[in-house]
């Protein structure tokens, strides 16, 4: 905690180089301390991979570049707060995978009636009809981006509580015990819901695998 | 371990294409466990490859727009509260309002005494009473009501000591001691009954004692009070 308190002292002297080589505690640490730079560091070091990851659980660009900038606002207002018990980036990605949950609940109780999810599993959970799309495509690029556009699909379709674990773990690479703490869930929840996942994307991107 | 167990595993590793030692081993022995192999590494590639979004080239300058903002509101957001407890308290101070402006219409009413029960209300009262069949249950107090034997029935306030209502209603006595007054009733409020004398009309506040008046000896009497 000295060594922290050291460097965001430093943060707060130095230049950008001091603050490019720092970890993410220090330039917590730095951001508590008001040092705007460390917040525009950790911001230009999340900002892709968290817009990326809210736009996979909401299949909407626009809305998850504003829930991505909400992340960052909600970094920065609780950067007091903020106690350094795990890696900042499980802190970031569960202030995202919250604020992405929440829209998906908001939206699923505006959302009356669709003519794309009359389904339900044996959980309950709405499942979007997607059915597997067999025919032929004549163009290596063409077939590059229907293949892109069936998985974003297929991502979107899968229940609220799928989606956030096979996205943390196919896309953004994480390890289980990461998303447990991402999500808040017990490692073994986690690996029976990125198994059921699987399996329902198997069954989606038949054509594709 | 059997073919469940080791495809679990294959689930589970954390790359698809670098299966644990045990896995690996039955794999090669068993067509449908490599094919569940082959299979999942495919979804994992396929996912994994999956374009990624990035964030606008204007998503700093955005986002330092929206934290400047948030400053400027924060110093004033005790003062400004949400749309939601803003509607609560205009309607909050409205109902306070209304019960204003009839307590005031309530204390600064003069009513003059009347000759008589207002014979319709008795007998809405009278056939609200039969309807629900306990009028001849309850002891009510009698108020004369004819032409000159009631001019000296007098309502007493009684505090009341048991069920709301009722019981206030039960203990109301007629006293002929003082100035004569021709019908009256009761106004309770809270288990109290207020030093006040009303008609007895359709529709009160708080507790209304219902009349029943007995068309052969023009005489009435509470059977009841209702809320």
């Amino acid at each position: 905690m000295a060594a922290v308190t050291y460097q965001a002292q430093a943060l707060g002297l130095g230049g950008s180089r001091a603050v490019e080589a720092s970890s993410d505690h220090e330039l917590i640490a730095g951001v508590r301390d008001g040092n705007e730079d460390a917040f525009q560091e950790i911001v230009r070091r999340y900002r892709n991979p968290i817009t990326n990851f809210v736009y996979r659980m909401l299949d909407d660009y626009d809305r998850s570049v504003e829930l991505a900038q909400e992340t960052f606002i909600r970094v920065y207002t609780s950067a007091s707060r903020y106690q350094a018990n795990h890696n900042f980036s499980t802190y970031i990605y569960r202030i995202a995978s919250n604020l992405a949950i929440s829209e998906i609940r908001q939206r699923k109780r505006r959302k009356l009636v669709s003519l794309f999810s009359p389904f339900t599993n044996e959980e309950g959970d709405t499942i979007e009809l997607d059915p597997p799309d067999h025919s032929s495509l004549q163009d290596e690029s063409l077939i590059q981006d229907e293949r892109r556009r069936a998985v974003t699909r297929a991502i979107a379709s899968l229940p609220q509580k799928y989606r956030a674990a096979i996205v943390l773990r196919d896309i953004e690479e994480m390890s289980y015990d990461r998303i447990a703490q991402v999500l808040s869930l017990s490692e073994g929840t986690v690996k029976s819901r990125i198994n059921r996942a699987r399996n329902l994307l198997k069954e989606k991107l038949v054509a594709y695998i | 371990m059997d073919c469940r167990n080791i495809r679990i595993l294959i689930d589970q590793a954390d790359k698809g294409d670098s299966l644990p030692l045990e896995a690996s081993r039955h794999a090669d022995g068993c067509p449908q466990c490599r094919g569940f192999a082959d299979e999942r590494l495919r979804l994992r590639r396929l996912l994994a490859a999956s374009s990624r979004v990035t964030a606008p080239a204007n998503f700093d300058a955005m986002l330092r727009a929206r934290l400047a903002r948030g400053r400027s509101r924060n110093w004033l957001g005790w003062f400004v509260p949400a749309l939601s407890m803003r509607g609560a308290a205009a309607v909050a101070m409205l109902a306070i309002a209304a019960f204003a402006v009839q307590l005031f219409l309530i204390n600064n009413k003069k009513i003059p005494v009347e000759t008589a029960v207002n014979q319709t209300a008795a007998t809405n009262a009278e056939n609200a009473a039969t309807t629900s069949g306990d009028n001849k249950a309850l002891p009510g107090v009698e108020i004369n009501t004819a032409p000159g034997a009631a001019a000296n029935t007098k309502l007493t306030p009684i505090k009341s000591t048991g069920r709301r209502g009722i019981n206030a209603a039960h203990q109301i006595q007629a006293r002929n001691d003082i100035e004569p007054i021709e019908a009256a009733a009761v106004l309770l409020m809270r288990d109290l009954t207020l030093d006040r004398q009303f008609t007895v009309s359709a529709i009160s506040i708080g507790a209304q004692p219902i009349m029943s008046l007995d068309g052969d000896s023009q005489r009435s009497r509470i059977v009841r009070t209702s809320f």
